[in-house]
């Protein structure tokens, strides 16, 4: 089920399989969840914002367009979600205080503005989960060798060591890495990741 | 692609891995969200707008404790009560082993807070951490009709963990990992 595309998931569940909605959990839980966690939320909240996120898919299976729409209405269905979250908090808040609800639309309308997160950052969320996939669907080789290259500076291996960990010699290491790096560019391509 | 665009897409590529930003649900978030697949053909899932977790406000068992987070961890002998707030809706348990010794009963009921009018509903006990055969959806080991009076009974539960469901209305509201 990992190389299926989102669209062969999303069909999946429709044919009632539950591995289908498992990867579909594995590949895109974080993102969800990540959204919900950007917006401050306890853990309570982030949970309640997921479980309603899947909830939503679950009832628009037949109607998400895929392959390239999933990620973007995952994206747009949570932050929605997200605010509507706030705009109850708020709600909660203003009435504590004794505010008279007719002002309640301006406030909403603020909410909405000022909370909402900038699209930049949700589009960070969504390169880390396009590159984490892509890399998750390298060979074991290849990601041994890719997750050896983008490891911090201070913990990066040598050559020799990475040749060693790879059981290749270390003169063939340049065409493996150049291989590698190839494979993932294609993966990432293919998956929509814009840098 | 030429080596100054190459190093430029591999150094993004890593900052994008590197970046720490993303953070997987706890297990028991992704175990709730896959039991909504089991329970979609069994349920009018479609149907519900509104899903909550219930939180544990009190336990007869540990009454000054459990606003720290700790539940009873010794299986009572007699009756016991537990009192739930998912939203704005109340949910008392009162738990009762029976004669012999195996099984337990639960009376409960739902009280709104703000003293709405609860709709008629149902109750469903399923085991915690269930995983259900494909297709077959999750089975509950006990349920009960919720009356307009919110409330409910099951019987016959062994012992164990459940995930108590209580649907009214458009809503859901789920006491997780009940201890019986």
């Amino acid at each position: 089920m990992q190389d299926a595309t989102d669209g062969e998931l999303l069909a999946a569940c429709l044919r009632g399989e539950a591995t289908g909605w498992e990867a579909l959990l594995d590949r895109y839980a974080a993102l969800i969840y990540s959204i919900a966690r950007k917006y401050g939320f306890n853990e309570p909240d982030c949970a309640d914002v997921f479980q309603s996120v899947c909830v939503t898919l679950l009832e628009k299976l037949d109607t998400v367009r895929a392959p390239a729409g999933l990620a973007a209405w995952l994206i747009t269905t949570t932050s929605r979600q997200c605010l509507a979250v706030l705009r109850r908090q708020r709600r909660d808040q203003s009435h504590s205080v004794g505010e008279e609800p007719i002002h309640a639309v301006e406030t909403l309308g603020f909410v909405e503005d000022a909370a909402a997160l900038p699209e930049e950052e949700l589009l960070a969320l969504e390169r880390q989960r396009q590159v984490r996939f892509a890399v998750a669907q390298l060979t074991p080789a290849c990601r041994r060798l890719v997750e050896g290259l983008f490891t911090d500076a201070s913990e990066q291996q040598t050559y020799q060591e990475l040749a060693a960990g790879l059981g290749v010699p270390i003169n063939s290491l340049g065409p493996t890495r150049a291989r590698c790096l190839q494979r993932l560019r294609r993966l990432l391509l293919a998956a929509g990741y814009m840098p | 692609m030429d080596p100054e665009q190459d190093y430029t897409w591999i150094g993004g590529v890593r900052d994008a891995f590197m970046a720490g930003d993303l953070v997987e649900p706890p297990d028991w978030v992704r175990r709730r969200a896959r039991q909504l697949f089991q329970r979609r053909g069994s349920s009018n899932a479609a149907n519900l707008v509104e899903r909550v977790r219930a939180a544990l406000i009190f336990d007869s068992r540990q009454p000054g404790l459990v606003p720290a987070g700790v539940r009873a961890s010794t299986i009572a002998e007699g009756p016991w009560q537990l009192l739930y707030r998912g939203g704005d809706v109340d949910i008392d348990l009162l738990v009762r082993p029976s004669k012999d010794g195996r099984t337990m009963s639960v009376r409960g009921q739902a009280l709104s807070v703000r003293g709405q009018h609860i709709d008629a509903g149902v109750v469903e006990a399923l085991p915690s951490d269930n995983l259900s055969p494909l297709h077959s959806g999750a089975r509950a080991s006990a349920r009960s009709e919720l009356e307009p009076t919110g409330e409910f009974a099951l019987s016959n539960l062994e012992r164990g963990r459940y995930d108590v469901l209580v649907r009214f209305g458009a809503r859901e509201i789920e006491l997780s990992g009940v201890e019986l």
